[in-house]
């Protein structure tokens, strides 16, 4: 058995099989995507192979991407395709690649991993936990065209109904652009999980045939056509201000001539449960994503904190898959930076975390949630929790999946 | 009703069945309704109330606002098996009318321990009423209590409460609805989108469903603030709360600049200010946008959907540590 990195000469119709096998089969237009993304993960060195006596067994990649924590951004390995064939699941090849694929983006240096699993024992065991959602909004296209006004209480809401955004069709050139502006967005509201991709990938998604991708100083949309012309498929509305919320959501609106309904990924959070006049939105699924705290003192370091929270606690780390993490750590969070230093060999008390627990607690889930769940242990003390809560405190989601 | 935010329970006006006759709709009615209700309720010395609203216009112009959710997730019911720790006695009975005092007990410091925000626990009649329902079964433990029946026929369980503060409880109440899978298929269960319960699966063979949003009316600010938890965390931050816009509406809702502090006890008071702010630096809100707020809503959401306007980036991020919250209701009314 032999799990390297892809090469460019590497027969790319036998990891093409693999990928139909595992995920479901793909058109000509799919195939040309997923060809164009492997091209750019051959290229950076981040796609393995295992094979086994020259045959094709199983692969996996992962991008280089930026998630945002609470405002600031964190280089994040989005891991991708994991496919092991058919007739050769279960022998364990799964977990030796992914251990060298963990290995592989430590040494790196990202600080965080993401992943959508399709079955989870195999990542819980390498320390990946369930940390975040993607949301899946419906919406009839109707409730769209007449949206809130601004309400009157408030002082110049009138303003902002009359200013729109100057927006102008993006295409694959403006992929720096976008990110850019996407970035700038999720900085500007604090968001918590969304992700940016490299200018290679996100070049490709602009290029996807028969997407409609709108780009304004702060906001863009992205969107396309489903089931004919009966429903819209909203990959993105995202507007730091409120006239782009609404700019960008009346252009999805003007469709509403043909499609019934619009579908989105959407914050679940965010401004379009506020804005139509009636309890049209709905949630018609969540789909969870893992998150690995691929190196615990980085990853602390590189987020955002809320400023108003202090906190100074001690965790235990237990993480057998990169002990570089496991240890006694002291966490102290103030002034919106938060910081992870080695605590010695004390004694006193301690939240006891595996890499799983870490991984769900950097996500914003609840001490007393991860407690029940069995994900953390020992005893902080109720008010070094509730502090711990506050800092980390978030309903994380991503847009995209990959 | 009592509703849980952050740890602490606050009296809560819990609207429900608001109707107007078919033929007198649209000719002011319900307006009317309400504004008497709200005065009703107000003299009560209520300083929440929370509605599901059938159409939201009527509410949003009397300052009710959409500030949390009931989720519905539905997963297969075979992938509650085998959580059980074997061996463990979690001490679960039946509970019959007898045990509603108890029920409302378990429900409270449940939530209470977990600072859950949103959750609303009824009075002892109500409960009791449940309690004898012969088409919903009840377990309680000392510190868990389930409640679910058959729905669709024998296909699937609906589950309207599965709450637990310990590990054990919950395995333990979710192995008695494993048990169903013999005959039961699936499983649809009102659940916190944070609940413990997508750690505790083996594979993510669940999703939510279904949100059902709720809307809440802060009727006397101070009160509210005074009586919810927050998080232990250092704000001041002034804000200006603008009057109701509707002359029919009761003055319930105070107009002007406030000074809202929260302490790293956390616990938090809205007092009147006067002191002099730069125009713009103070966060403006209507009675509908602070009421999203208090339910957690993120303040750059409440600014991009038009319920809030003026203050800072830095004075958003404060309100936002000390609100934060993914409000929910496992009960409807």
């Amino acid at each position: 058995m032999e799990i390297r990195a892809l090469r460019a000469d590497d027969d790319l119709a036998a990891q093409l099989d693999l990928s139909e096998r595992a995920f479901g089969g793909k058109n000509a237009s799919e195939r040309e995507t997923w060809r164009r993304f492997m091209d750019v993960a051959i290229g950076a060195g981040t796609a393995l192979g295992v094979f086994d006596d020259g045959r094709a067994v199983g692969g996996a990649v992962y991008y280089d991407m930026r998630q945002w924590w609470c405002g600031r951004a964190v280089p994040m390995a989005g891991v991708s395709g994991v496919k092991i064939a058919p007739e050769d699941r279960g022998r364990g090849i799964g977990r030796q690649m992914m251990t060298m694929l963990l290995d592989d983006i430590a040494a790196r240096g990202y600080p965080l991993s993401v992943l959508y699993p399709a079955t989870m024992p195999l990542y819980r065991s390498l320390g990946w936990e369930l940390a975040g959602g993607r949301y899946l909004a419906e919406v009839p296209s109707r409730s769209l065209r007449s949206l809130m006004p601004p309400d009157t209480a408030v002082a110049d809401a009138a303003a902002g109904r009359t200013r729109r955004p100057e927006l102008r069709r993006a295409g694959p050139a403006d992929a720096q652009a976008v990110i850019d502006v996407i970035g700038r967005v999720h900085e500007a509201l604090r968001d918590s999980g969304p992700l940016t991709w490299g200018a290679d990938m996100a070049a490709i998604h602009l290029e996807k045939p028969d997407r409609y991708h709108y780009l304004c100083e702060d906001g863009f949309a992205s969107y396309w056509w489903q089931d004919g012309g009966d429903k819209l498929f909203v990959q993105s509305v995202q507007g730091a201000t409120a006239e782009t919320v609404r700019g960008l959501w009346s252009v999805i609106a003007s469709h509403g001539t043909m499609a019934e309904s619009v579908q989105a990924w959407t914050d679940p959070s965010g401004p379009l449960w506020w804005l139509t006049a009636e309890r049209d939105p709905d949630v018609r699924g969540r789909s969870m994503w893992m998150l690995r705290v691929v190196d615990a003192p980085a990853a602390i370091a590189a987020r955002g904190f809320p400023a108003a929270v202090s906190v100074r606690a001690t965790l235990i780390i237990s993480d057998q898959s990169r002990p570089a993490n496991s240890g006694r750590w002291l966490l102290t969070v103030t002034d919106g930076k938060g910081e992870l230093t080695p605590a010695g060999t004390g004694s006193g008390q301690a939240l006891m975390l595996g890499a799983r627990g870490l991984a769900a607690l950097y996500a914003g889930t609840s001490v007393a949630t991860l407690r029940q769940a069995g994900l953390a242990g020992g005893a902080s003390g109720a008010a070094a929790d509730a502090a711990i809560d506050a800092a980390f405190a978030a309903t994380p989601y991503i847009l995209d999946a990959f | 009703m009592r509703q849980w935010w952050l740890g602490r329970e606050i009296p809560m006006a819990g609207v429900a069945g608001v109707k107007v006759a078919p033929e007198y709709r649209g000719r002011g009615a319900g307006r009317a309704l309400m504004t008497e209700l709200t005065t009703l309720m107000v003299s009560g010395g209520y300083a929440l109330s929370a509605l599901y609203a059938a159409t939201m216009p009527i509410y949003r112009q009397q300052g009710w606002e959409l500030a949390g959710a009931r989720y519905t997730a539905k997963f297969p019911i075979r992938s509650l098996r085998g959580l059980d720790e074997p061996g463990a006695d979690a001490g679960i009975r039946r509970a019959g009318p007898a045990d509603a005092a108890a029920v409302i007990d378990v429900l409270g410091r449940v939530h209470g321990l977990a600072r859950d925000c949103g959750p609303v626990t009824f009075a002892e009649p109500v409960v009791r009423d449940w309690l004898a329902n012969q088409d919903s079964f009840c377990y309680l433990a000392a510190d868990g209590f389930l409640r679910y029946q058959w729905h669709g026929g024998d296909e699937e369980l609906y589950v309207d409460k599965l709450v637990a503060a310990s590990a054990r409880t919950t395995r333990a109440l979710l192995s008695v609805l494993a048990s169903h899978s013999s005959v039961a298929s699936g499983v649809l269960a009102h659940v916190s989108p944070a609940d413990q319960l997508w750690w505790l699966l083996r594979e993510q063979d669940g999703a939510i469903a279904e949100r059902y949003s709720w809307m809440l009316r802060i009727l006397d600010a101070p009160a509210a603030i005074a009586a919810r938890g927050f998080p232990p965390v250092d704000v001041e931050v002034p804000l200006l709360l603008r009057g109701e816009t509707s002359p029919r509406t009761p003055l319930v809702f105070t107009d002007g600049l406030w000074q809202l502090s929260v302490s790293s006890t956390g616990k938090a008071r809205l007092v009147r200010t006067t002191s002099p702010a730069l125009p713009g630096t103070v966060l403006e809100l209507g009675a509908r946008g602070l009421a999203a707020l208090y339910g957690g809503t993120p303040v750059a959401t409440l600014r991009r959907a038009g319920l809030a306007t003026g203050g800072t980036s830095e004075s958003d991020a404060l309100l936002d540590a000390a609100f934060a919250a993914s409000s929910f209701m496992l009960d409807d009314f």
